[in-house]
């Protein structure tokens, strides 16, 4: 177990992000844990002093000599971090500009003040609406699933990643944002103006299918979830339903509270997950007390499921407590800590690897559902979802 | 910040090259040239190091902030400190947005070296890399290699007895070549053969010929230069001084695929072309212009010249291209030219890795920027696939038949005329 003093603190805030993090929320594939120490060295470890001579010689030279004026020393520091980090490797481990950082804290709350979307980056660098969100000023502008971002306010997004895009079109409510559209089926791209609006994440959606199935769709593992979720099971189970389907399709993640949380509502008992790590030692146990530790349960995934959906999914399907339905999952079994540096920029490092309870390292790999089952485009297009279909029959059955 | 002298005269003289850099791909010789290669100039200045126990400027210390974090989270194994500080310099010069400012490590910067300088302790053969081997792709003419039995197709697996698999190519390259007079043992693997071969040899100067010469006609005389090295100018008099003798009146100067090379051999081969009046001009970060004059001695200031370009000559290529074009000197044929005008500074650094700096932008005599413009010819003639696929140069052609038109009486089996008034001019 744990080298606990040091970890207790650690655990507390455990967070996980998103690799196709969302313009609404956030999601995505890691899992962060608070930092512990409070205080922060900024002076060069004695080891490396020798050897970082070199570098002062390099960062001389281009501050004497180098072409275009002025020098931001910053922008250099900033850039030899990204430098140092990327040698260890590892590309949950990285530095987050002061202006990020904001956008992930947000991401975490489910709350922010923008347009009302879900978008992500496409294949081709294009910054794509994933989905309106009901009611909200993006649909109420008019704009649809698939539709492309070509311009936030003339500027191009074409090659941003998706913060920086995403920081372009979020702002204070009340403000006008433009954007340039490109729609198929449509010949030119046109411009959408949009005031924006303070925007409050579903976390969670839920309603009973043919009146006996309890359905419930997370779709992030935010601060929010498992108090919706509390609330969401007490309804659907008052009405005494056959089965519960809990839906994680599509969902990037979160806290790692919030996972487990969120299996800790399923599982009776033994270990939810557990981390290892150079100094981490620790395993997330199942307090007892969840309020669907028996009824049956599907769990629907699939290539969008990551890291805290991946943790609740990987615990239910070790110990047999449900069955899971879809498509392979994304395969993120990193964990992260989170910190902030003193100029209010950010880092986040990869501290451990966690384990499934019967100790799966699941990076890389995903999870294979029980019962492998695709969506195709025919069946988007006409409204079909086949997995969904197949949940229900195996729990009437 | 505090600056101290090192005392160590080696550390105190760093070289300095002024380059027009382009990046070439190119085939590699044997133990020696780079696959990337910058266009430059070499000169050596006197350079202090900035000492790093000194005063850090203040905005740096968010780095140790965040690294000292990692020292203490990161859970698998951290790199030693040298790769840290490579990858930390390269991130900051990547931080600055200029894809000409980058860092080299050691080996590669000694192949650089060997580059510019035109020469190298070796063994005399073109090599290529294949599944993790050296492949021999042709040994040079009275070369070790060749004197050996080296043969094209052979393949080196070690080099004095050390496997070099996994090596890159400039690693691998870099066990071939060695001080001069010194002997090296190959491990080779040829087809037919089931035993490998040991072959010991003995390390010669090789040198890269950047100038490959000819008549092209009885009065025609054509010389290509493959990139602007040290030894460069020199090897361009001699071709000059034969093709004079053997009776050439007018030059064809071909510069395609020439991805620069040294700022001074860049002057000193347009010198051999333009007898006086300014080269280049060199913009520096501050907006201050240093010209660069012709020297004397030219051996071909008033020969007809015609000159070749394409999409593949860049920076110091360009500087020729662009004095002779503004002097109007001489016809530009083929395609549009890079467009590299930028100049970098190869610095190197106290453990022989270097960085390259863009320092400075050149403009042509009459201030034409260069940089992501590149040079018009005066005639423009693409060069097709189909006349590629053919063994077609119409771009010669075109050359042969311009300086044809100048000479003094007709020629008999001249090609299709070239309407050279049609063309478009300016940069």
């Amino acid at each position: 177990m744990a080298k606990a003093a040091k970890l207790a603190g650690l655990t507390l805030l455990t967070v996980f992000i998103v690799a196709t993090s969302y313009l609404a929320g956030s999601a995505a594939g890691f899992i962060l844990a608070s930092p512990v120490m409070a205080e922060k060295s900024i002076a060069p470890p004695p080891a490396l002093e020798e050897e970082f001579r070199l570098f002062w010689e390099a960062w001389r030279i281009v501050e004497n000599e180098f072409y275009q004026r002025p020098i931001d020393s910053k922008e250099l520091a900033y850039g030899a971090i990204r430098g140092a980090l990327s040698t260890l490797e590892d590309e949950n481990t990285f530095f987050i500009t002061p202006e990020r950082i904001a956008i992930i804290r947000e991401d975490l709350t489910g709350t922010f003040e923008g347009i009302g979307a879900l978008v992500k980056i496409n294949e081709d660098g294009y910054l794509v609406i994933v989905e309106p969100l009901a009611g909200r000023p993006a649909d109420l502008a008019g704009l649809k699933a698939g539709d492309l971002v070509l311009e936030v306010d003339g500027v191009e997004t074409r090659g941003m990643n998706l913060v920086e895009a995403i920081s372009l079109i979020r702002g204070p409510k009340g403000t006008t944002v433009h954007l340039t559209i490109r729609r198929q089926g449509i010949l030119e791209p046109f411009e959408v103006e949009i005031i924006r609006q303070r925007i409050e994440l579903r976390t969670i959606e839920y309603r009973l299918l043919n009146g006996e199935i309890g359905y419930i769709k997370l779709n992030e593992f935010n601060s929010q979830a498992p108090r919706q979720l509390r609330a969401a099971l007490i309804d659907l189970l008052a009405k005494n339903p056959r089965g519960l389907i809990l839906d994680l399709r599509d969902d990037p993640g979160g806290l790692v509270t919030a996972a487990i949380d969120v299996g800790n509502q399923f599982i009776a008992e033994g270990v939810i997950m557990s981390e290892r790590g150079k100094d981490i030692e620790e395993d997330y146990e199942a307090q007892g007390g969840g309020l669907a530790t028996e009824i049956p349960l599907v769990v629907l995934v699939n290539g969008g499921s990551a890291s805290a959906s991946e943790i609740v999914a990987g615990a239910i399907q070790d110990y047999g407590r449900g069955i899971l339905i879809g498509e392979r999952t994304v395969g993120k079994g990193s964990v992260q800590v989170q910190h902030e540096l003193s100029d209010g920029s950010g880092l986040r490092i990869t501290i451990a690897h966690w384990f499934t309870p019967h100790g799966r390292l699941i990076e890389g790999e995903g999870l294979i559902p029980d019962i492998e089952v695709y969506i195709t485009d025919e069946d988007l297009a006409s409204g079909l979802d086949p997995q969904l279909e197949l949940a229900i029959d195996y729990l009437e059955r | 910040m505090s600056r101290i002298r090192i005392k160590d005269k080696k550390l105190q003289r760093l070289t300095l090259i002024l380059l027009v850099s382009i990046v070439a791909a190119a085939s590699y010789l044997a133990g020696f040239a780079s696959q990337v290669i910058p266009a430059y100039v070499g000169e050596v200045e006197e350079s202090e190091i900035f000492h790093p126990t000194a005063e850090e400027p203040p905005e740096f210390g968010v780095y140790w902030e965040a690294w000292n974090l990692v020292e203490e989270n990161f859970y698998a194994e951290l790199p030693d400190a040298q790769v840290q500080t490579y990858g930390s310099i390269r991130g900051m010069l990547a931080a600055l947005g200029d894809p000409n400012t980058f860092f080299i490590e050691p080996p590669d910067r000694q192949i650089e070296k060997a580059q510019f300088q035109g020469r190298y302790g070796g063994i005399g053969a073109e090599y290529t890399m294949r599944n993790g081997y050296l492949v021999v792709v042709t040994p040079f003419p009275d070369s070790p290699a060749s004197r050996a039995g080296i043969r094209p197709g052979d393949i080196i697996v070690a080099v004095d007895g050390t496997d070099i698999f996994g090596l890159s190519q400039n690693e691998a390259a870099l066990l071939i070549r060695g001080p001069v007079g010194m002997k090296v043992e190959l491990t080779i693997r040829r087809e037919g053969e089931l035993e490998p071969l040991i072959v010991q040899l003995t390390r010669e100067e090789i040198e890269l010929p950047t100038v490959t010469w000819g008549l092209k006609e009885e009065e025609i005389g054509y010389v290509k230069l493959s990139f602007f090295g040290g030894r460069t100018n020199e090897e361009l008099r001699h071709a000059l001084t034969e093709l004079q003798s053997q009776g050439a009146t007018s030059l064809i100067l071909d510069l395609r695929n020439n991805p620069g090379g040294l700022i001074g051999a860049a002057v000193d081969v347009a010198s051999q072309f333009i007898d006086t009046g300014v080269i280049l001009y060199q913009r520096d970060a501050q907006g201050n212009d240093q010209a660069f004059p012709a020297k004397k001695g030219g051996l071909a200031t008033e020969t007809p010249l015609a000159v070749l370009v394409n999409g593949g000559t860049a920076s110091a290529a360009e500087i020729v291209a662009g004095a002779l074009s503004d002097h109007q000197r001489a016809v530009i044929i083929g395609e549009k030219t890079f467009g590299k005008g930028s100049i970098q500074t190869v610095r190197e650094l106290s453990d022989h890795s270097s960085i390259h700096v863009t320092t400075a932008h050149w403009l042509t005599p009459q201030d034409h920027e260069i940089e992501g413009a590149g040079l018009t010819p005066d005639l423009e003639v693409p060069l097709t696939q189909e006349d590629i696929d053919n063994q077609r140069d119409p771009q010669l052609d075109g050359a042969l038949a311009y300086l044809r038109s100048l000479l003094p009486y007709p020629v008999s089996g001249v090609l299709q005329p070239v309407n050279i008034m049609s063309t478009k001019r300016g940069i």
